[in-house]
């Protein structure tokens, strides 16, 4: 996290964030998707293991419904974003809902759909020079990156910082956690009419 | 013939002096204890450790001895694990501003002396597993434990975790425990424990696709002093109310503590409003009857002297005084009022048929009526000790109060009203006495057709039983005056929460692992049962017994000689070896980052100097306990279900019987009392009008209410003391215009008092009330039926004969 990042965080939490206008802006960018489903490679860079864990799967999107991220490798299982709450699916097919969980399918969906105020009224927002560990993708061209950084208390015990970034879409995400474990996602989005029905039907 | 006149005079002087020192006596030894009683209630009113006890709820079964010990120590278990439940307010906030108006009322609440906002920080995830850490394997969900005989199921299993977006329990945890049993362990116990969400840290319940925002405050009120009570909710409705009109949200609030304050306020309006309407009728009665302001202020200082007594009685007896007592005491006022008439009366009587001394003649007005007022406040003062070892505090209360207030104005009527020069001062207005004779005539009329008058209405009332369903009621909602506005704020409140269908289950023991050991016995049976949607909250979940935890251990230790675990391990290229075993225990638990948690569930408290008890709650919720659960637990010696409402119907039933055996046996002394008095034939004539009138009365509220409960049985234990007090005025003097004015002064007066608690919005007061009116009605009419025959002397006429026979035959004596 850069020290401009820093400092405009902090000014954002004592109250100022109607005057963000800049990292506002920089979000405007993300081209909204109203309904879109794709592909995403996760990797999860635990302090302890020398490599990270990775997984892939696909995800769905669809304002009016929710939003299903489905790992499908190396296990199967399922995260249900919707009105109801926020649902988990292991890979025996038990569904379990999740409370108290660290936002982060929220805020992927809010993301993904270029939900601004949901965003903001979680996170203060920052614009941020490209981070080195996600460099290889963001620095190719004119890449917007932004940091959100979680206001409630809360989630900021566990969750030091959400890095968002991509041209017309994000398409790149990297979630820093205080215990120094960091996840990198990478997110291939397309627009569609309407979702599959199996996944229509899940939400 | 002079000297025997003069030695005649000498003897009547003698007797008169006799009389007057008599008297000096009695009224000394009344103003000895007068000052006493005095003194006592000055020291009382300074001193005294009472307080005003206002929680309807703390008047009910107050455990006897009878009961069990095993039962004894469940209450206490309930009362020290729930203590903190009464003095709980719980606000939801929604809307637009609900945010800001939630961080406003926290910020307002800080200012508030003794009202604190008690949302529970959540701990923070990093201090938990490190807190664990020493006992990383020792616990497991039954979940991971199934999966242990099986080494690609606990490869899936770490997978999946390893895979999720986000999971700091998995995050924090892999390093100490690359099992993954502790970050499951961890993970499933605290959203068992805290399921509600949160956002920017505030409980949030999402209803309708509306967010409430859930503030829970903690309210210090000590003891439920009425005063400190009434403040806090004002001050916290006044709160609330600001925040709506400003930010423009719905406001929902719920708490034990705005019952209290709004039924003490109610108690306190109608104790002050009911005691001073009756009160003003009563004085306004006799005022209009004698035409002087002596007998008022006679009746008042007659009352003042009685409540002194019975408040003194009370507050130094029991250490508290309930509202709701005092509500019932207004009933003082009804009987005292008559100890007044039959004195007024009886001093009207003798001082316009006598010329004579005033001053013993005032003594021969109140004297004609001693045995009758006498036997009257003996018979109601042993109706009421019967409910003096009730294990209601209420009824116990009402009863010392009436007793002692009763003895208060016996005393004063029969010794202090003496001591007054009240001859020719006190007298009947003689439209009142027209209007007496007129009824008087009326009475006797109806007096020769007694025994059709008792044939049909002995036949209706028993054909009215048989017929009509009589149903009691032991609903403990008779005890609520909560306007509707507060109970809809708790249902609303319950749905907003899912308290609905939500039980909770205490379990006792003597030491912390029993407890916990037994905690997992049921949440077995629970696990059993079919209720598939069964959710149970419960300590168990983060903090297992010792000989739970030795059991993970061994089958940690067995699956890892199977070599259950190598091949994630070797995946992740990670080595570890399974801990010896080191057991977490209640103590370690509460020095650790969850003690708060552990302070909501489980409670040590003392039951004498040297011996602990431990007891901890569990909640279910979801769907209701089945009845074979219910058995299954009541089954269990340290196990409860606790259930309130239940337990005070039950309570309510248990107490009903009770007094119906109590008028069982009431009846038969007074039987005994009677006939002994009376004759057989007589008696029994007193004692149907009686029954009659008790039995009518409760058919009567049966009628007009649709149920009877046990406060009309309260009801008719009054009407009892006031029929037997009328039968033994009318037997023992007969149809005669002044017992028979006494008797309608004191009906009415009566009807007045009691007639106006018919208007209570407490429907426990509403009922008591409404059966004494129609009981008294009865007894007006029926009372006067089991008089013995029409008397034509009133009874001073007949005292003054007797003591003009006295004289007479000294006289003659002398002369002989």
């Amino acid at each position: 996290m850069s020290l401009a990042g820093n400092v405009f965080a902090g000014g954002l939490n004592s109250g100022q964030v109607k005057d963000s206008s800049a990292p506002l802006a920089l979000l405007s960018q993300f081209k909204p998707l109203t309904i879109a489903s794709g592909t995403f490679v996760q990797n999860k860079y635990f302090t302890v293991l020398k490599n990270p864990v990775t997984s892939t799967g696909e995800l769905y999107l669809d304002q009016a419904l929710g939003f299903v991220w489905h790992t499908s490798k190396p296990i199967a299982s399922t995260m249900i974003l919707k009105d109801d709450g926020l649902f988990s699916i292991d890979h025996r097919q038990q569904q379990k809902q999740i409370n108290n969980a660290t936002p982060i399918a929220t805020v992927l969906m809010s993301a993904l759909s270029g939900d601004l105020t949901a965003l903001e009224s979680q996170f203060s927002l920052a614009a941020t020079s490209i981070t080195k560990v996600s460099s290889t993708k963001a620095a190719s061209s004119n890449q917007t990156c932004i940091e959100l950084t979680p206001k409630d208390a809360t989630i900021a015990k566990v969750m030091r910082a959400i890095e968002l970034c991509g041209k017309d879409t994000v398409d790149h995400l990297v979630l820093f956690e205080t215990s120094g474990n960091r996840t990198e996602i990478t997110i291939n989005l397309t627009a569609v009419d309407e979702l599959p029905k199996a996944i229509r039907e899940q939400l | 013939v002079s000297n025997s006149n003069l030695s005649c005079n000498s003897q009547l002087r003698d007797k008169t002096s006799k009389n007057s020192a008599n008297q000096k006596i009695g009224l000394k030894c009344y103003l000895l204890q007068l000052v006493a009683v005095l003194l006592l209630a000055g020291y009382q009113l300074g001193w005294g450790q009472w307080q005003i006890e206002t929680n309807i709820l703390s008047l009910l079964p107050t455990d006897s001895q009878a009961q069990a010990s095993q039962k004894h120590n469940m209450q206490q278990a309930k009362s020290a694990l729930f203590q903190q439940a009464n003095q709980r307010v719980l606000v939801a906030i929604s809307g637009k501003q609900a945010i800001p108006a939630y961080t406003q009322l926290a910020k307002t609440i800080t200012a508030f002396d003794g009202i604190e906002n008690e949302s529970m920080t959540a701990p923070d995830v990093s201090d938990v597993i490190a807190f664990y850490q020493p006992y990383r394997d020792s616990v497991m969900t039954d979940e991971y434990q199934a999966l242990l005989t099986d080494p690609q199921a606990i490869n899936n299993f770490v997978l999946g975790k390893l895979t999720q977006v986000s999971d700091p329990f998995v995050s924090g945890s892999l390093a100490i425990s690359p099992r993954l049993n502790l970050a499951d362990f961890l993970a499933t116990g605290l959203s068992q424990l805290q399921s509600f969400e949160t956002e920017q840290g505030i409980i949030v319940v999402n209803q309708n696709e509306l967010k409430h925002y859930i503030m829970p405050i903690k309210v210090d009120v000590d003891g439920f002093s009425v005063k400190q009570t009434q403040a806090f909710s004002q001050q916290l409705q006044a709160e609330f109310q600001r925040l709506e009109t400003k930010f423009d949200v719905d406001l929902l609030y719920s708490g034990v503590l705005f019952h209290t304050a709004e039924s003490s306020q109610q108690a306190e309006y109608e104790m002050s409003t009911f005691g001073v309407i009756s009160l003003l009728a009563v004085l306004l009665m006799i005022l209009l009857v004698f035409r002087s302001a002596k007998p008022v202020n006679l009746a008042l200082m007659v009352l003042t002297i009685s409540v002194v007594y019975g408040l003194t009685a009370v507050v130094t007896l029991f250490n508290q005084l309930h509202l709701l007592t005092l509500v019932f005491a207004v009933t003082l006022i009804g009987i005292v009022i008559d100890y007044c008439f039959h004195a007024f009366v009886s001093l009207s009587v003798s001082s316009s048929s006598s010329s004579s001394n005033s001053n013993s003649n005032t003594t021969g007005g109140i004297k004609s009526i001693r045995t009758a007022l006498c036997l009257g406040f003996i018979t109601t003062a042993l109706g009421y000790a019967a409910l003096i070892m009730s294990p209601l505090s209420l009824l116990s209360q009402v009863a010392v109060f009436m007793i002692f207030g009763l003895f208060g104005a016996l005393l004063t009527v029969l010794l202090l009203l003496p001591y007054f020069n009240l001859s020719g001062k006190i007298s009947v207005t003689p439209s009142v006495w027209t209007l007496t004779d007129k009824l008087n005539v009326w009475l006797t009329e109806l007096h020769q057709q007694r025994r059709l008058v008792f044939a049909i209405l002995s036949l209706g009332l028993v054909s009215a039983i048989v017929i009509d369903d009589i149903n009691f009621n032991d609903d403990i909602r008779l005890l609520n005056s909560s306007p509707t506005f507060l109970i809809d704020n708790e249902i609303k409140m319950a749905k907003l929460m899912g308290y609905q269908h939500s039980q909770r289950i205490v379990i006792t023991a003597d030491d912390s692992e029993t407890l916990l050991q037994r905690q997992e016995v049921l949440l077995a049976r629970l696990q059993h049962s079919d209720l598939q949607a069964l959710t149970v909250k419960s300590i168990a979940s983060l903090l297992p017994s010792v000989a739970k935890q030795q059991v993970n251990n061994e089958l940690l230790k067995h699956a890892e000689q199977q070599q259950v675990f190598q091949q994630e391990l070797a995946i992740l290229g990670l080595t570890d070896t399974v801990d010896e075993f080191k057991p977490l225990t209640l103590d370690t638990f509460n020095s650790g980052p969850l003690q708060a948690l552990s302070e909501v569930y489980i409670y040590q408290y003392q039951i004498s100097d040297d011996n602990e008890k431990y007891a901890l709650w569990i909640e279910t919720s979801g769907v209701a306990l089945n009845s074979e659960l219910q058995q299954w637990i009541s089954d269990q010696p340290d196990m409860s279900i606790d259930n309130k409402p239940a337990e005070v119907t039950a309570a309510l039933s248990h107490y009903r019987q009770a007094l119906l055996l109590l008028f069982a046996g009431a009846i038969v002394v007074v039987t005994v009392v009677l006939c002994l008095r009376f004759g057989l034939a007589q008696g029994l004539l007193g004692l149907l009008s009686i029954v009659v009138s008790a039995g009518g009365a409760l058919l009567l509220t049966q009628l007009s209410l649709g149920h009877l409960n046990i406060f009309n049985l309260l009801a008719v234990l009054l009407i009892l003391a006031l029929a037997i007090d009328y039968v033994i005025f009318y037997q023992e003097h007969g149809l005669q215009r002044n017992t028979v004015l006494a008797i309608t002064l004191s009906a009415i007066s009566s009807a007045l008092v009691f007639g106006v608690l018919a208007l209570s919005v407490t429907p426990a007061v509403e009922s008591f009330g409404l059966t004494v009116m129609f009981g008294i009605l009865l007894v007006f009419l029926l009372a006067p039926l089991s008089a013995k025959q029409v008397a034509f002397l009133s009874a001073t006429q007949v005292e003054t004969e007797n003591r003009g026979k006295d004289v007479n035959s000294n006289s003659i004596g002398a002369v002989k």
